[in-house]
């Protein structure tokens, strides 16, 4: 009943070897011309790589210090200054378009952790509902971690990812990738009307420690425009929902308190740098008396907002929303000393 | 496991040195099994045991079947795998959303009733797996074919790790008999299977997720009126991804299997370039299209009851069929298109069919396959919307009855969508009725050489990700 299938007749076993041969050689040339071009390898900031940070927290020492929020968090705060900064290391958990509370809530709930918890308090992201797709990923996320934990298929992404992606810049796949070459390389104006959050231009690299580094300075105009887009987007988009209702995050965010609390750990409120639209956009729909002020009130933890400091009041976030690296660093020192009351 | 990972190919690169060591056939479909429980057991090892007791299922009660000649013993067995089977599947993939219906007819009705949450995961692949084993149950049933005396190759034609998560769904015939003998691929062999999964990888990784997917998921995601050309365009995206990603699935599984010396049929036939709805359902998913056919139109009655019994089969096949593709009602909505569609063309050609293409003239196959090209896209509406909403929308930005659409795709995805789509649909129109493996054949060796180094540099620059094929949902 079965029928075998034909083999056309070519050469395939030394089609085969030369094609293999041919694509090893063009990647060993491809390594070569990035590292003349001081093109740094990348990890790709997915769900996957997302999940098993998350899974490798869980073998941190119990104190860690942890990092939740958005990418605010992963631009903004500088791991290696805070490193120098503190002398301890920090984890970071930020994901891209997150909220910070489910990750909180993970924390008190799924960890013995009695560390130091820094989460980000930014608005739209912080208190977006469900439905919006930024924050449906990241509570999925945290749904399917039970479900992932001994899933060899998720936990190889780890390794993968580690050994291959972090170390060879041929494998970014914004740098060399033939589609992401040619959006990269053909420009064109914007059309009129257009809302589109992709392409974003390559100018970031994302480390192994889960950090965003802008690798550029934003000062070409093209460029701007493309994050700008994307960004007014995802602001349009959050504008059709209703923000989760305050009362009941605050009441949430009280027991998640209560718990690393109660282990000895604390949480520490913090308010990143805003500049542009995303400063008007957030000005008006999140007051900092509704929210910030409120949030710090009644759930009696300490918070670092970036307005009540000195050094870090007129940082400027060119994009409207994430620190360059220099400023990154600034703002970093400054919570650090914030956050373990160093003195100048 | 995805294909496109790593970690498969290691696990690929085991298995291939295990089967072609010198151990004894027994061995090796041992091991193939065990490969195949660790393949579908990566994503989640306890769902390993849904793959055992379906296969239990299935051996026992065939044998059970075979050994009776009552029919009302046979029935009952029937019956039993029946429940066993899509109980697992209704409960795994369907039980929240019946759950929620009934609830929501509860409440029509004035009676308060709230459906329990139950946190389900749908383990990936279910229905292939269960529509494998049904088929194998049904035939005992009918005779067609003897029970599997082998529980071995029974087991492993259940869970045969190239096609088990997204097929093609094969039949007992296809694959049970290649299990009785030593399979082993020749060098010419093994090399075109290798080049088959590599031309699927491609299909997935740089067309569907690389220029088409993106595309086609800002579009269908943002929820607002867009415009026209927008609309259309990102129809058209989503036609090519979901194409590329299932073929692309389909091939990889194709060329995997023939690594390893087995046969698996053709699961994709260039089917936008068929010339109306019934030639559609021959080309694409195949393997599933017949299995409908064979298991539920033909038992429902098909053609032999009546116009009016005819076309109740064929309505109820495809919802059916749109079903099976997900918990949720728009693929039954877009099963039911294409129902009607297939109504529509029966009444429109009075017969089952079109006449045979190759008796059209150009201009008329070109606007009979444009015009079922374009038929088929606008249902895949349902499929690649999030919402109900969002369906509106795109229909709404479709007609252009919108009143402040934005501008969704850059102009730079345009110029990637277009080429792609219309690259797509005029390989099929050229392969419709030729085969692959033919024009291979024919080429010229520079330009297999040629081609088969664009497609690999590219997979490999391109890089896997972390999105799964669509169809690892159904």
């Amino acid at each position: 009943m079965y029928e075998r299938r034909k083999i056309p007749n070519q050469p395939f076993p030394r089609i085969f070897l030369i094609v293999g041969a041919a694509v090893f050689v063009s990647l060993i040339a491809i390594e070569f011309h990035a590292k003349r071009r001081h093109l740094e390898p990348s990890r790709e900031l997915n769900m996957g790589f997302w999940q098993n940070h998350r899974f490798m927290l869980d073998d941190q020492p119990e104190d860690t210090t942890v990092l939740f929020g958005a990418s605010r968090m992963t631009f903004g705060l500088d791991l290696k200054t805070w490193n120098e900064a503190t002398g301890e290391t920090a984890y970071n958990l930020g994901m891209h378009g997150a909220s910070s509370l489910p990750m909180l809530h993970d924390y008190a709930l799924n960890t013995e952790g009695n560390g130091k918890v820094l989460c980000t308090i930014s608005g739209g992201f912080t208190f977006a509902q469900p439905p919006i797709p930024f924050a449906a990923r990241i509570t999925g996320a945290m749904k399917d971690l039970e479900k992932n934990r001994y899933s060899l298929a998720l936990r190889s992404q780890h390794l993968t990812g580690k050994y291959l992606q972090a170390k060879f810049s041929a494998l970014n796949p914004r740098v060399y990738s033939p589609v992401e070459l040619l959006r990269e390389s053909v420009r064109f104006s914007t059309r009129p009307n257009e809302i589109a959050w992709f392409h974003t231009p390559y100018s970031v690299l994302h480390t192994e420690d889960n950090q965003d580094i802008y690798i550029d300075d934003l000062s070409d105009p093209y460029d701007m425009r493309q994050w700008d887009i994307m960004h007014q987007t995802a602001l349009r988009y959050m504008e059709r929902f209703e923000p989760r209702d305050l009362e009941e995050a605050i009441s949430q965010i009280n027991s998640d308190v209560a718990l690393i609390e109660g282990r000895g750990g604390e949480v520490i409120f913090v308010r990143f740098p805003v500049s542009r639209f995303f400063k008007e956009w957030e000005n008006e729909r999140f007051p900092r008396q509704n929210y910030w002020d409120k949030i710090i009130q009644k759930t009696k933890c300490r918070g670092f907002h970036y307005l009540d400091y000195e050094k870090t009041k007129n940082l400027f976030p060119p994009d409207g929303s994430h620190l360059m690296p220099k400023e990154a660093r600034i703002f970093t020192r400054e919570l650090a000393r914030f956050v373990f009351k160093k003195k100048d | 496991m995805l294909f496109n990972s790593v970690l498969f190919l290691l696990f690929f690169g085991w298995v291939v040195l295990v089967h072609y060591s010198p151990l004894g056939w027994k061995s090796k479909k041992f091991h193939l099994l065990l490969a195949s429980y660790f393949f579908y057991g990566s994503w989640m090892p306890p769902f390993v045991l849904l793959l055992i007791i379906s296969t239990a299922v299935g051996w026992l009660v065939a044998r059970l079947m075979h050994s009776q000649n009552n029919i009302r013993i046979r029935r009952l067995l029937l019956f039993v795998s029946l429940a066993a089977n899509l109980g697992i599947l209704g409960w795994f993939k369907y039980g929240t959303l019946f759950m929620d219906a009934f609830a929501m007819a509860a409440e029509q009705i004035g009676w308060s009733w709230t459906a329990p949450q139950f946190d389900i995961i749908l383990p990936i692949g279910i229905s292939f797996y269960t529509f494998q084993t049904l088929a194998y149950t049904i035939d005992v049933y009918l005779k067609r074919i003897k029970p599997e005396d082998s529980i071995l190759d029974f087991a492993l034609f259940v869970s045969f790790f190239p096609q088990l998560v997204a097929g093609p769904i094969v039949r007992p015939g296809q694959l049970l008999p290649q299990f009785k003998s030593p399979q082993k691929a020749t060098r010419q062999q093994f090399f075109w299977g290798a080049m088959l999964f590599t031309w699927g990888l491609f299909q997935k990784s740089v067309l569907a997720d690389s220029i088409l997917g993106p595309s086609a998921g800002h579009a269908f995601g943002m929820q607002e009126e867009i415009y026209m050309f927008d609309a259309w365009l990102a129809v058209f995206a989503f036609s090519g991804q979901i194409f590329f990603d299932f073929a692309g699935y389909s091939l990889c599984a194709i060329g995997i299997a023939l690594c390893l010396g087995f046969s698996i049929p053709n699961n994709f036939k260039c089917p936008y370039a068929a010339m109306g709805f019934s030639d559609f359902w021959r080309r694409w998913h195949v393997s599933l299209s017949e299995w409908l056919r064979d298991y539920l139109y033909i038992p429902l009655g098909g053609n032999r009851q009546g116009k009016t019994r005819t076309k109740i089969n064929l309505m109820l096949t495809m919802l059916l069929g749109g079903l099976w593709h997900g918990a949720n009602w728009r693929f039954m909505a877009w099963g039911g298109i294409h129902g009607a569609y297939l109504l529509v063309e029966r009444a429109i050609s009075g017969r089952t069919e079109f006449r045979a293409t190759r008796d059209l003239g150009f201009i008329q196959r070109f606007v009979g396959t444009s015009a079922t090209y374009v038929a088929i896209c606008i249902t895949w509406v349902f499929f690649a919307a999030p919402t109900w909403e969002s369906c509106g929308l795109i229909f709404c930005s479709l007609v252009g009855l919108t009143e402040s659409p934005i501008a969704v795709l850059k102009t730079v995805e345009i110029l990637m969508i277009v080429p792609v789509v219309l690259g797509m649909l005029v390989f099929q129109w050229l392969m419709r009725d030729q085969e692959m493996e033919s024009v291979v054949e024919k080429s010229p060796t520079w330009l297999v050489y040629s081609v088969f180094f664009l497609i690999l540099l590219s997979v490999v620059l391109t890089g896997g990700g972390d999105s799964a094929f669509i169809y690892f949902q159904f």
